[in-house]
C-alpha cells in the first residue's frame, strides 16, 4: 500500500456530525404551513486515486477481473462511486460500482443533484415522498449522466397513538444502520464503508416499522420489515426496480435503543433472506445477517457493524445494474466497520466540527476463487457551517491483506455541500 | 383466494425472516463445467479408474477384454476422424451452456526452481485448461506459490505463448493403458498416440497435478479478450420415425476451424500447424449433424460383433464390396445406401464413397440446416494428428 499524492488542499469549514437521522429512514423535517415541501442538496467534490484509480493489479490477467480484487475500495464519493473500473478490456463479472471516470487523476466531480419531493396529505397520516437524483458523469463512452428515481414512497401512519408506519414504494433499506447516512448531506464522512455494498441499497417494495417507547427505562424496542424486489444490496449487484424471479426478498431489523440524559446506545440485529434477485430462479438464495451498534457520549460517537452474506450459485446468465453478465457464482462475505468521531458544537455560523476515523475489513469468496481479505482506514474531518453548507474531506488507505495483489489504490476525496 | 393466498405469503415471510436458511433448494445449474476430478467422481467413461475394463480396447472394438492398469487411473483415448485421417483425443473438461471459455494465467519460473503458477484453481467455474505463460526469474531466496506472490513481488513478467494443463488432485492419472501394454493406443487400428505426463504445480497456494502435454501451443485466443478459439467437433446423429436426432456412439469428427472457415484442406494440408500440432483441436464445440437418409456406416467383415453394435444403433452396417483397412472402421459415409438416385457406394464401389471424416468433407456433404450447433464445449486435446502421435 502507498499513500495517495495529496491534494493542494482539503476544503475544510464548519461542520457537524450528520443529523441524526430516523430509525426508520428519511423522515423530512415537519414544518406546518404548506404540504408541499421543495428540498434538496447538491454534492461537489474534488478527489484523485493512486494508480490508474482501481483495483485491478498490472499484470493480473486472471478472469473475470473483479473476482480476485476489491473493485469498490477507490470510492470517491457517498455513493460509493469509484474513481474507475476500467479493467482494460479484461473480462468482469459484474461484481463492480459505479464510476466517476476519473482514473488516477485528480477532478472535480458533481456527484449528486437532488431534488427532494414532499408532501403531506392535509386530511390524511400520509405522506408522498419523491427523491429524484441527478448524477453527472463521464466515462470512456462519453457523457453518461444519469437521472435516477433514488426513491418514490408513501407512508402512512394509521394510528395516531402508536409508532408504526406503513410504506410502500422505493424506499430506504432496513438492514443495519449505515442507510442513514445513504445521502451525501447526512453522511459524517464521504464515502461508505467496504460493506455498505450489500447493506445499503434503496428498496421497492413494502416497509413495515413499529417502535414502542418503554419510558420508565428510557429505553425504545422497534422493528423494521421489508419485502422488495431486490433485497439490501446496491443497484449494481442486484437490480431493484423489477424482481426478476417474482418472489420478494425479505428483510429486517430488531432494534433496542437506550436515551439516558448523557448517553445514548442502540444496538440492532439484522436479517435478509430471499432469492438472488441477479438471477432468475427462485430456489437460488441469499441470506445475511448483521449487527450494528452506535454509543454517544458527551463528544465521542461510536458506531460499527458486522455482517455476513452468503449467496447460493445461480442457473443462467446473471443480470444487474451493470448489465447482462455469465455465471451466477456462489458468494460469501464477512466484513465490518468500526467508527469513532468527535464533534464539537458551536454557535454562529460554525455549527460544528466533527472529526473521525473508521476501520474497515472485508473477507470474501467467489465460488472457486481464492478468498480475499482487504481492510482499509479513513480518516477525516466535517465542518458544518450555518443549515446549509458542509465541507468534508478524507482519506481513504486501502490495503489488500490476504488473495488480492497489492495495489496502489488510496484515494483522497472531498466534498462540499449545500443543503437548501 | 386471493386474499388468503397473499395472508399465507405473508405468514411465509414472517417465518423466512425468522428462519433464514429455510430456503428451497436451488435449481439445477445449466451453466456446469466438469473437470477431470469431477468426470471422475460421477463415473464419466472420460476417465477410466484403475483396474477398471477398457471397453473400447476390447469386444467389439478388438478381441478379448482388457483392463486399465491397476497402478494409476487413466484418461479414456477416444478414437475420431480428422482431415480424412485417424485422430484420437482425452477428455478433460466438459462445459454446458458456457459462450465463452477464458484464458487464465500461468506463472513459469525460468530458473525453474519453482514450481508452476496456476492463476486460478480448477474450483472455479471460470477454470480452463488453457493458460498464457509468463515468465518471470525468481527473486534470491523467494519461493511463490500464488499469483499473489508473484505479482506482489513486482517481478518482470514476460508473456509467453499458451499451454494445455487440465489440473488434477491426482497425482498418478495419465492417458488409459492396457495392462501389459507398452503405451496409450487408438482404439479400433492400435495406432501409437500421444502419452501425457502429469506434473505438479501450485493453484492459490496449494500443491495440485496437471495433466502435461508439452510445450506446444494447442489453441489460440483473441488478445483482447483473452476468450479461446474453439473449433468444431461434428457428432452425428439419426433421424428416429418421428424425425428427432438420436445420437448415435460413432467416432467424432475434428473440425480444423470455424464453420465454413477450416484451417485445413480435408486432406491434411492446414495453417496453424507448428512442429506437427495443431494450434487448435483442443477447445471443441460438439456440432451435432443429423445424418441424411442414405448415410451408412463402414464396418470391416473381420468385425461381426461391431458391426451388430453398429445394426443397433439403427444403421445397416451394409457388407462392403472390398474391404478397407481398420482405419476405416466406422467412418461414415455419406452416400453409403442405396437410394432412389443412385446405388450406395458400400454394395457398390467402395471408391466412390463420399466419407464424413473431415470438416471440409462434412460442409461439402451436409446441408447446413442438418448441423446444429449445441451448448456443449469440451476439451479434448489431440493425442493423434495427420496420422502423428501428439504427446509431450
Amino acid at each position: 500500500m502507498r499513500r495517495a499524492a495529496l491534494a493542494p488542499l482539503l476544503l475544510l469549514a464548519h461542520a457537524a456530525f450528520a443529523q441524526e437521522a430516523q430509525t426508520d429512514g428519511y423522515t423530512p423535517p415537519a414544518e406546518a404551513q404548506s404540504p408541499l415541501h421543495l428540498n434538496g442538496y447538491v454534492d461537489l467534490g474534488w478527489a484523485r486515486a493512486q494508480g490508474n484509480g482501481t483495483s485491478f493489479a498490472p499484470g493480473d490477467t486472471r478472469l473475470p477481473a473483479d473476482y480476485g480484487v476489491d473493485t469498490f475500495a477507490p470510492a470517491v464519493n457517498s455513493r460509493g462511486d469509484v474513481a474507475s473500473t476500467d479493467s482494460g478490456g479484461r473480462f468482469t463479472n459484474g461484481f463492480l460500482p459505479r464510476s466517476v471516470g476519473i482514473g488516477g487523476h485528480g477532478s472535480f466531480l458533481l456527484n449528486t443533484v437532488d431534488l427532494d419531493v414532499r408532501y403531506l396529505v392535509p386530511s390524511a397520516p400520509l405522506m408522498l415522498f419523491t427523491r429524484v437524483q441527478i448524477l453527472p458523469r463521464f466515462s470512456s463512452a462519453g457523457e453518461s449522466t444519469r437521472v435516477l428515481a433514488e426513491q418514490a414512497f408513501a407512508r402512512i401512519i394509521p394510528f395516531a397513538s402508536q409508532e408504526l408506519a406503513l410504506t410502500l414504494g422505493k424506499s430506504d433499506s432496513v438492514f443495519g444502520i449505515e442507510y442513514l447516512e445513504n445521502e451525501a448531506n447526512l453522511r459524517t464522512g464521504v464515502t461508505p464503508s467496504l460493506i455498505a455494498r450489500y447493506t445499503t441499497g434503496p428498496s421497492l417494495g413494502a416497509k413495515a416499522f413499529y417502535r414502542i417507547q418503554i419510558a420508565p427505562l428510557w429505553t425504545a424496542v422497534s422493528v423494521n420489515l421489508a419485502a422488495s424486489n431486490g433485497g439490501t444490496l446496491v443497484e449494481t449487484l442486484q437490480p431493484q426496480n423489477a424482481s426478476l424471479t417474482g418472489t420478494p426478498v425479505f428483510s429486517g431489523r430488531l432494534g433496542v435503543e437506550v436515551n439516558l440524559p448523557s448517553l445514548e446506545v442502540k444496538l440492532g440485529l439484522s436479517a435478509m433472506a430471499g432469492p438472488r434477485n441477479d438471477q432468475s430462479q427462485p430456489g437460488v438464495r441469499q441470506k445475511a445477517l448483521g449487527v450494528d451498534g452506535r454509543l454517544v457520549f458527551g463528544v465521542v460517537e461510536a458506531r460499527g457493524e458486522l455482517i455476513r452474506l452468503t449467496q447460493g450459485a445461480g442457473a443462467g446468465d446473471k443480470l444487474n445494474g451493470l448489465g447482462t453478465q455469465t455465471v451466477v457464482s456462489r458468494f460469501d462475505v464477512t466484513g465490518g466497520y468500526g467508527q469513532l468521531g468527535l464533534g464539537f458544537d458551536f454557535s454562529g455560523a460554525l455549527r460544528r466540527v466533527a472529526l473521525y476515523g473508521r476501520y474497515d475489513r472485508r473477507h470474501a469468496q467467489f465460488e472457486g476463487f481464492i478468498p480475499i481479505t482487504v481492510d482499509r482506514i479513513t480518516a477525516g474531518a466535517r465542518i458544518d457551517w450555518w443549515d446549509s453548507l458542509a465541507v468534508k474531506g478524507e482519506v481513504l488507505l486501502n490495503r489488500e491483506l490476504a488473495g488480492a495483489p497489492n495495489v496502489d489504490n488510496d484515494v483522497l476525496t472531498s466534498s462540499l455541500i449545500y443543503t437548501w | 383466494m386471493v386474499r388468503l393466498r397473499l395472508t399465507l405469503q405473508t405468514l411465509g415471510a414472517t417465518a423466512l425472516l425468522l428462519c433464514a436458511a429455510c430456503g428451497a433448494p436451488p435449481a439445477p445449474d445449466p451453466w456446469s463445467l466438469l473437470t477431470v476430478d469431477t468426470l471422475a467422481a460421477k463415473g464419466d467413461p472420460a476417465v477410466t479408474q484403475p483396474g477398471a475394463p477398457l471397453p473400447l480396447l476390447s469386444s467389439p472394438y478388438a478381441a478379448g477384454s482388457v483392463r486399465q492398469k491397476d497402478s494409476n487411473a487413466g484418461l479414456t483415448i477416444f478414437p475420431a476422424f480428422s482431415e480424412g485421417q485417424t485422430a484420437a483425443y482425452m477428455t478433460t473438461e466438459v462445459w454446458q451452456n458456457f459462450d465463452a471459455v477464458w484464458l487464465q494465467p500461468l506463472y513459469v519460473d525460468l530458473s525453474g526452481t519453482n514450481l508452476a503458477i496456476f492463476g486460478v484453481d480448477a474450483t472455479t467455474r471460470f477454470y480452463s485448461p488453457y493458460w498464457q505463460i509468463f515468465f518471470y526469474t525468481l527473486p534470491d531466496g523467494a519461493s511463490f506459490k500464488s499469483a499473489k506472490e508473484v505479482i506482489d513481488s513486482g517481478v518482470p513478467l514476460a508473456p509467453g505463448p499458451g499451454k494445455y494443463c487440465s489440473i488434477t488432485n491426482d497425482p498418478d492419472i495419465v492417458a488409459v493403458q492396457a495392462e501389459g501394454a507398452v503405451g496409450p493406443v487408438r482404439p479400433i487400428t492400435g495406432e501409437p498416440v500421444g502419452a501425457p505426463r502429469n506434473g505438479t504445480a501450485w493453484a492459490a497456494g496449494n500443491l495440485v497435478w496437471f495433466i502435461d502435454l508439452g510445450s506446444s501451443q494447442r489453441f489460440n485466443w483473441n488478445d483482447q479478450t483473452l476468450v479461446v478459439e474453439e473449433t468444431p467437433l461434428f457428432a452425428f446423429a439419426r433421424a428416429d420415425s418421428a424425425g428427432n436426432a438420436i445420437p448415435v456412439d460413432l467416432p467424432k469428427v475434428g473440425g480444423t476451424g470455424p464453420r465454413h472457415a477450416p484451417r485445413c484442406d480435408g486432406r491434411g494440408s492446414c495453417s496453424a500447424v507448428v512442429n506437427n500440432v495443431p494450434e487448435f483441436g483442443s477447445l471443441w464445440r460438439i456440432w451435432q449433424i443429423l445424418l441424411p437418409p442414405g448415410a451408412d456406416v463402414y464396418v470391416p467383415d473381420s468385425m461381426p460383433e461391431l458391426r451388430q453394435l453398429v445394426q443397433a444403433m439403427g444403421f445397416a452396417a451394409t457388407r462392403a464390396s472390398t474391404q478397407l483397412g481398420k482405419e476405416y472402421a466406422l467412418r461414415v459415409a455419406v452416400n453409403g445406401l442405396d437410394t432412389a438416385k443412385a446405388k450406395g457406394c458400400l454394395a457398390s464401389d467402395v471408391s466412390t464413397c463420399r466419407w464424413l471424416d473431415s470438416q471440409t468433407a462434412i460442409e461439402a456433404n451436409v446441408a447446413d440446416w442438418r448441423v446444429t450447433r449445441t451448448g456443449t464445449d469440451v476439451a479434448c486435446p489431440l493425442v493423434l494428428f495427420n496420422g502423428k502421435a501428439l504427446g509431450p
